[in-house]
């Protein structure tokens, strides 16, 4: 499940994991503040979950939500703004994965498959 | 290399003048601009980069259209490598939620492109940034900042050179690491090389320059114990110094891959975040308890107990072991109290503890 606002990168996401083998089914949202609920609803392996999200939705509330929901649904956070201390904040409250929109494709994809796979994953530009 | 001068510090109180507020205005609103522009075009490189390898995994696309689509990706890792490049010129390196050490080589791949950018076409660029070096305590957007600044000073004072160069050199020194970033331009006389370091200090008309440049950068890098200094030998061109203090807690190289961890952890996520960090640390997990032991072992309060209690043949708790429990004392009272605690929602206590 892909919770972001960014349809190219959805869309492209979406494609990207076709031709993987491993993933049956990919799931979006459309209304951010149901994001939990479609989660609890789907039950998807893992849930990407871009941090920076409109209309003052409040993706760290999300993730929270969703730890509480669906433990099973392993959280990898994405974000085109790293920090450390955001990485912090994130594998704290429950993240299994925190990735940078600027590292290359392979490395989201090996990033998504390493948590399916029960590793925990931190991936920033160096 | 002989001592480069320490300017005084001429940053005396008072009322900004109305230029100065200009200047400051107009810098906070390109940094806002490179920020938004960094984020967006990470936005769009990551879908164009997906795309691509989905066109690429066709087994029906000809030879030549598998070189075009290799190296539009070439060039999107370029654009990507820029954003990040934007990205660091516009954090403010003293927030806390900016990392606060740099692994000097990965850094200078992002910067780099920037930097060849900023100068005049021509420019030879000379540039030794090993990635051996040791991590410096200082925020790669800091460093980021103040190479970006030299490098467009450097390109400024070029501008007349029939063959300009650009030379940046990094080497160890000590407990700091110094890069040297030189440039054969018009170079300073010695009023400016004297004064080249006090805020809205500029030989540039005010329009064309805010004079903040070495000043913001100087106190960058002393907010993290650094300096930016200026050499006044050169007289054939310009040579700054960054002097960088080494980060302390970077993990340890010389025989971090023989040292062994064991979990005994049940909680998933937890196990694989101790991992994470584990790796991170050079340390290598072991399933079995020995012989011989492992260097640390790592587990729930209750496993630890049990562990302790009824260790293993073969002693599975060495002598040297180091057993750490999972979790808080405050939640699970009454055991292991001699035994330190991790707390598995700070990253950095953990990898401190795996030292």
């Amino acid at each position: 499940m892909c919770i972001d606002d960014n349809e190219l990168l959805i869309d492209a996401l979406e494609r990207r994991l076709e031709i993987e083998t491993g993933f049956a089914a990919f799931y979006r949202v459309d209304d951010f503040r149901r994001a939990a609920e479609a989660a609890q609803e789907r039950k998807p392996s893992v849930v990407l979950l871009d941090i920076d999200l409109p209309g003052g939705v409040d993706a760290m509330a999300i993730l929270d939500e969703l730890v509480a929901r669906t433990p099973e649904s392993r959280v990898v956070i994405l974000t085109a703004f790293p920090g450390g201390a955001l990485v912090s904040r994130a594998m704290s409250a429950g993240a299994w994965g925190f990735v940078s929109k600027g590292v290359a494709s392979d490395r989201l994809i090996d990033a998504i498959r390493l948590v399916v796979r029960g590793e925990a994953v931190i991936e920033l530009e160096d | 290399m002989p001592d480069p001068i320490r300017p005084t510090d001429s940053t005396e109180s008072s009322a900004p003048h109305e230029h100065e507020l200009h200047a400051l205005h107009r810098l906070a609103m390109v940094g806002t601009l490179a920020g938004g522009l960094g984020h967006d075009l990470r936005n769009i490189v990551m879908p164009v980069l997906l795309r691509l390898d989905v066109l690429g995994a066709s087994p029906t696309i000809p030879p030549a259209a598998r070189a075009d689509i290799d190296a539009i990706r070439q060039s999107m890792l370029h654009l990507q490598r820029l954003a990040g490049g934007l990205r660091l010129l516009s954090s403010d390196p003293r927030e806390r939620s900016e990392i606060q050490y740099t692994r000097l080589g990965p850094w200078w791949d992002e910067v780099c492109p920037l930097v060849v950018d900023a100068l005049p076409a021509n420019t030879v660029l000379e540039q030794d940034v090993d990635a051996s070096l040791p991590d410096v305590a200082v925020p790669p957007s800091a460093l980021a900042q103040v190479i970006m600044n030299l490098a467009m000073n450097a390109s400024r004072a070029m501008q007349e050179v029939a063959r300009p160069a650009f030379r940046v050199t990094a080497h160890q020194a000590g407990a700091q690491v110094r890069i040297d970033v030189s440039d054969n331009g018009v170079g300073m006389d010695a009023e400016t090389r004297e004064r080249c370091f006090e805020p809205f200090f500029t030989t540039r008309p005010r329009e064309q320059s805010t004079g903040l440049g070495l000043s913001t950068g100087r106190a960058l890098l002393k907010s993290s114990n650094g300096d930016l200094l200026v050499d006044t030998q050169n007289v054939a061109g310009a040579t700054f110094v960054m002097v960088l203090p080494i980060h302390r807690s970077a993990p340890p190289v010389e025989g971090a891959g023989s040292r062994t961890v064991r979990f005994l952890v049940r909680d998933p996520r937890q196990l694989a975040v101790l991992r994470l960090v584990a790796r991170q640390r050079g340390l290598r997990e072991r399933s079995d308890g020995g012989p011989p032991p492992p260097d640390f072992i790592i587990g729930d309060a209750l496993a630890l107990a049990q562990l302790r209690d009824a260790p293993g043949p073969g002693g599975v708790i060495g002598a040297s072991t180091q057993l750490i429990a999972v979790g808080s004392p405050d939640r699970t009272p009454g055991v292991l109290t001699d035994t330190p605690w991790v707390d598995v929602r700070n990253l950095s206590s953990i990898g401190d503890l795996l030292r």
